[in-house]
């Protein structure tokens, strides 16, 4: 809180990460539209009231239209209420046995095939064994040609495709919080469970559902909606849909910004996306968009595979400018059309004609700025083109852009590393932030003091080298010697050289 | 144009054609909706979407979801000559008159206390396509709203149902925005203790 003139001024972020706050916004549904019959019917309803008022008679004088359905809908208001009945007795109880303390809850590895392994919180990388339990604060990582499953607690599955990595960091009886870091991984969640899968500032969270996230490709992040939707917050903005079918990239440079369309039949062939997807048609759920768009389960040969569509009708693309949004866009010349519309919206998909901000008659122009966005927001833009009769013919692609806070500068690259004295050994934890890409880390150690007569006497130095994007990583020196003093840091090593250096952090090993 | 100028780069110079606002504000859009029905129509396009969204998280059923919004314009219409944009924004005076309807909606629920479960598994959340579970953790949470005092649960209400900033909740409610996060932060309290025992006890 600030205060401006003597006023107080609240800081909008005031109950950011408040955990009831953030609950609140899980449970509640996506923005909704009403029915184009609904909203026509309550507009002529309402010209009539006007109507009525005009003619000074009470503005409510007759039944509202909807009353009249109700009696219509009871018998299969009845078979609903009968399905509930059946659902919470045949389904498994998820809300716990009403108020008693929770024991800890640990998901399970299954069925690893090839190179997998775990790391304890605190501990080394070994491989990982069927059926294993695996807690919180555990990651697993999956090696080339390998792939993984693990089962949580409430019936959710996250699967690791080759060459993945991902840390376990909230096991709960009814919610999982994932932490992506490299790779691919693929996640079934139950319906009911509160799914958070992160990544560096961006969460994707799911409520029964399927999808995956990837960073293959460096600086992008990648989450693909396999079956009902996903919801991706970037930072603290409002969250983004993501719905069956399409994919979003967000760029993680450091003006996040992001695009979302219709996934590609090509994408979806994916070798590892269709391993994944198959395990769960073996287990009886439905495959989503693979069954809607008819696409086979069957991997097709690697090779350059467009992430969208390129029979794409409109392309909007864009990148956030001093003034505002720079947009442009692509038409295809397979439609026909008389005007684009430009649309944006900041809380949920823009749709027309509700979220018009711009129309062009001119379909030659190709770009615009908008520089009447609110600077410090995220919008979404997409263009929408119209036939003569004002009837859309096709839409973009969803762009999501934040314009960028007034003088603001680039988020600083940092890298902060922890500590800590394991029997038998030093735990060294760091973390990366505001780099969008780099390649791996260099850590340095130093002997401070030693003993007399030890093998690494005081002045001793070595240092290892790590390749690894991930953002949080974890490392234990196990070739420490009591009575021993040891300082550490880490750069972070960006094309071949360690650009930025940790702070020290200096331990002493006592017996 | 909802106060958006889009400027074209300098590649081309030609002005654009952009959707002329009315008047230059809703506001005045309202005033004019008085005596003209296409005013009255626009007025009502421009905020059925976010009025129909906004009482449908707060009912949960889809048909007193449009029940609601329907009587909310109603009540616009009736009360039109009475606003007055000097002293609250258009916003901020539909919000505050859907607040009240949502009162009375709950009000008049209370005396009629089977017809909303048929309303809420009918045309709520599941016939859009999200499941059972989902739409009882939902009403769950609406039950629980319920029991929080009117003025705890409006400002929650206005803040994560609505999306409101701050100082939006606070005009809407007509404290200061001090008040208005205080009683954010004393109902988000209030929830977590009274979800101990129930159904979202592991959520909230």
């Amino acid at each position: 809180m600030r205060k401006i003139r003597g006023q107080k001024v609240i800081d909008e972020s005031f109950d950011d990460g408040h955990p009831v706050a953030e609950a609140i916004r899980s449970l509640l549904p996506a923005d909704a539209r009403m029915s184009d019959e609904a909203r026509e019917r309550m507009m002529g309803h309402l010209l009539a009231v006007r109507r009525r008022v005009d003619r000074g008679a009470p503005a409510r004088t007759a039944p509202h239209p909807h009353r009249i359905r109700w009696t219509a809908l009871g018998t299969a208001a009845a078979v609903l209420v009968l399905a509930a009945v059946l659902t919470a007795v045949l389904l498994p109880v998820h809300f716990g046995g009403g108020g008693t303390k929770t024991a800890r809850q640990f998901a399970r590895l299954q069925s690893p095939d090839g190179k997998v392994e775990v790391m304890p919180t605190g501990g080394k990388w070994r491989a990982a064994r069927d059926g294993e339990k695996l807690a919180s604060g555990w990651r697993v990582r999956a090696g080339e040609d390998s792939f993984a499953s693990v089962a949580f607690p409430e019936g959710s599955i996250m699967r690791l495709t080759d060459g993945s990595e991902a840390l376990l960091q909230a096991i709960g009886k009814q919610s999982v919080t994932v932490g992506h870091l490299t790779g691919g991984t693929y996640h079934r969640v139950r319906a009911g469970t509160r799914y958070l899968v992160s990544n560096r500032g961006i969460s994707a969270r799911a409520l029964g559902t399927a999808f995956s996230v990837e960073n293959r490709e460096p600086g992008n992040l990648e989450i693909l909606s396999v079956e009902n939707a996903v919801e991706v917050e970037i930072g603290k903005h409002q969250p983004i849909k993501v719905s069956e079918g399409e994919v979003m990239v967000v760029s993680m440079a450091q003006a996040k910004q992001a695009v979302k369309q219709p996934v590609s039949r090509e994408r979806l062939s994916d070798q590892r996306l269709c391993a994944s997807v198959q395990k769960d048609v073996e287990k009886g759920y439905s495959s989503g968009i693979y069954e809607k768009l008819d696409v086979p389960l069957e991997a097709q040969p690697a090779s350059q595979r467009p992430i969208v569509s390129e029979s794409f009708p409109l392309t909007l693309g864009g990148v956030a400018a001093e003034s505002g949004a720079a947009l442009e866009w692509t038409v295809s010349a397979g439609i026909d059309f008389d005007a684009l519309v430009l649309l944006r919206s900041e809380h949920s998909e823009p749709g027309y004609p509700d979220d018009e901000i711009a129309r062009y008659a001119d379909t030659s122009i190709k770009s615009a700025t908008d520089d009447s966005a609110t600077r410090g927001r995220t919008y979404q833009y997409r263009l929408v083109a119209l036939s003569g009769a004002g009837v859309p013919v096709a839409y973009s692609n969803t762009l999501v852009m934040s314009a960028s806070e007034p003088g603001a500068r680039p988020e600083p690259v940092s890298v902060t590393l922890r500590g800590s004295l394991l029997p038998g050994g030093i735990s060294l934890e760091w973390s990366v932030s505001g780099a969008p890409v780099f390649s791996g880390f260099v850590l340095e150690r130093v002997v401070e003091k030693a003993p007399g007569g030890s093998a690494t006497p005081a002045g001793s130095a070595s240092s290892r080298r790590i390749d690894s994007a991930s953002v949080f990583f974890t490392f234990v020196d196990d070739s420490v010697a009591v009575g021993h003093v040891y300082s550490y840091r880490v750069g972070l090593v960006v094309d071949g050289a360690a650009m930025v250096y940790s702070d020290t952090v200096t331990l002493e090993v006592k017996p | 144009m909802a106060n958006g100028r889009i400027q074209e780069p300098g590649k081309r110079t030609r002005a654009l054609r952009v959707v002329p606002p009315r008047a230059g504000s809703v506001d005045s859009l309202a005033a004019e909706a008085l005596t003209s029905p296409e005013a009255l129509e626009e007025l009502c396009g421009k905020y059925a979407p976010r009025m129909y969204s906004y009482v449908l998280k707060r009912v949960g059923g889809v048909q007193d979801a449009e029940d609601v919004t329907s009587l909310v314009f109603e009540k616009v219409i009736g009360n039109l000559g009475s606003f007055d944009e000097s002293r609250a924004s258009f916003s901020t005076w539909i919000y505050r008159i859907a607040t009240n309807c949502i009162t009375d909606y709950y009000r008049s629920r209370g005396r009629r206390k089977e017809a909303p479960i048929e309303d809420e598994l009918t045309g709520g959340v599941a016939a859009a396509g999200s499941d059972l579970e989902r739409v009882d953790l939902h009403i769950a949470l609406l039950d629980l709203l319920q029991q929080l005092p009117a003025k705890y649960r409006e400002a929650i209400a206005l803040r994560y149902f609505a999306q409101m900033r701050v100082l939006e909740v606070a005009r809407t409610l007509n404290i200061t925005e001090s008040a208005a996060s205080k009683r954010i932060l004393r109902g988000l309290e209030e929830l977590r203790v009274l979800s101990r025992g129930g159904p979202l006890e592991e959520w909230l």
